[in-house]
């Protein structure tokens, strides 16, 4: 298809040559062909079409037939379907509505962890897909003020899609998280500290308990004004454990003989129902008691209950101290070592004992040391 | 601009110069015809072409012609172009 607008005029008269030269005055002809019997074939521009048809009128020319050629008159030809006009404005309708809508969110960014948690988050808090209800700004607000880990984040619509690019948190670790302060778990004097955050309430050589906040979680910046962090220190600790044993020189010890009596009762509820067992002719005992139900149900609680007498013998025991001192010294610092940490290095050692006539008491004390936080 | 026809005049050895201004006429492979000057076609038809130029007519024979463009005074004729005689 020619892209110059045309018309082609067929002809028939006589002495067209004359004819042509009088158009070609003024008109542009293009592909002029001869024909049988006087019948010629021309092209003129559009524009000159009329000015044509009158010439050749007036030279007394037959026009057989006058054809368009060229891009407008195609376009001119499309015009009159109006099947296809019709659907191109409804297509064209359609387009214009559902372009006013999003039909996809798009996250963009890093940690891709929270990704998805956006996606749902944004996607729970869009009031409409209608794009003019979109509010950009506020959707990057709640986001912000949501996750923790997004440090900025923009919100855009492109095309129909609702596009998220955030990116990651750039405060410093130890300004995230939860601003707990450090607080000792054990007794002791402080031998060290290497702070790394927050505000130190110790120095070294003060005695701390257990509960004692050493570092708070928070810094005060160059302009007075109180900033959170992490409290994070290393502190290391000379800690004192001690355990103790009593010793008596006289005392009477109660100790089972081996035998036992055992009686049983089958009962419903309080009723007792059947018992079987013997009487207790033991002149010292000690009884246990329990209860089994016999039934895996409340309908029928159906339950045995068990008393064991157990007879016993009381033994009068004289041990000075003086001959049981080394074992009852090892014995407390057995007890003592039980509360020491697995692969904990051992300062120091020692023991007092307090006499108070048959009464002795000796506790024994290892310090070791311990570092708190790290 | 370029006129390729003045450049050939310049380099022709005519001592009047005004006498090549009446036409030209350009013959390209047989196959166009080029013609500047024309005063009107007088012949139309498939094996021949006819116009007249100043101070006489030419005469063009051949086959197939078209009248490819024509104006007041150029003419670009399409054809098997077999020979052109000016009277």
């Amino acid at each position: 298809m020619s892209l110059k607008n045309r018309i082609i005029f067929k002809v028939k008269g006589l002495n067209q040559e004359r004819s042509f030269n009088n158009i070609s005055k003024s008109i542009n002809v293009y592909n002029l062909k001869k024909e049988e019997n006087g019948i010629s074939q021309f092209e003129v521009d559009y524009k000159n079409f009329k000015k044509t048809k009158k010439i050749l009128n007036t030279n007394g020319f037959e026009i057989i037939f006058i054809k368009n050629q060229g891009f407008l008159f195609k376009f001119k030809s499309f015009l009159s379907r109006y099947g296809l006009i019709f659907g191109l404005i409804i297509c064209t309708i359609f387009y214009i509505l559902q372009y006013s809508f999003i039909f996809q969110i798009k996250v963009l960014g890093t940690p891709n962890e929270i990704k998805g948690e956006i996606h749902n988050f944004v996607e729970k808090n869009l009031n409409s897909y209608f794009k003019c209800n979109i509010d950009t700004k506020n959707i990057e607000n709640i986001i912000k003020d949501e996750f923790e880990q997004v440090s900025s984040v923009s919100v855009a619509i492109v095309g129909q899609t609702l596009i998220i690019n955030y990116n990651p948190s750039t405060l410093p670790d130890e300004m995230k998280g939860d601003f707990e302060p450090l607080v000792s778990n054990v007794n002791g004097i402080i031998t060290n500290i290497n702070l790394v955050s927050g505000t130190l309430n110790f120095s070294v050589g003060d005695i701390i308990q257990e509960g004692d906040i050493l570092v708070s979680p928070y810094i005060i910046d160059t302009d007075g004004e109180t900033r959170e962090v992490m409290a994070k220190a290393q502190i290391d600790v000379n800690v004192w454990i001690s355990e103790s044993i009593t010793h008596y020189d006289y005392r009477l010890q109660t100790e089972r003989t081996g035998n036992k009596i055992v009686n049983n009762e089958i009962k419903i509820g309080s009723l007792t129902i059947y018992s079987y067992g013997q009487d207790n002719y033991f002149k010292d005992y000690e009884e246990e008691c329990y209860t089994k139900s016999l039934t895996p149900n409340f309908l029928l609680p159906l339950k045995i209950e068990r008393t064991i007498i157990y007879e016993t013998v009381t033994k009068e025991i004289i041990q000075p101290f003086d001959e049981v001192r080394e074992q009852i010294i090892e014995k407390a610092r057995q007890k003592t070592l039980i509360f020491l940490d697995e692969n904990a290095i051992i300062l120091n050692e020692n023991y007092t004992i307090k006499d108070a006539g048959d009464v002795h008491k000796v506790t024994y004390t290892i310090t070791t040391s311990q570092t708190i936080g790290g | 601009m370029f006129n390729f026809f003045k450049e050939i005049k310049e380099k022709g050895l005519v001592n009047n110069p005004e006498f090549l201004n009446e036409y030209n006429i350009v013959n390209m492979s047989g196959k166009l015809l080029y013609v500047e000057g024309h005063l009107g076609l007088t012949i139309i038809a498939k094996d021949m072409i006819a116009f007249k130029i100043k101070k006489g007519r030419v005469v063009v024979e051949g086959n197939d012609f078209i009248v490819k463009e024509l104006t007041e005074n150029t003419l670009l004729i399409q054809g098997s172009i077999k020979k052109t005689e000016i009277f």
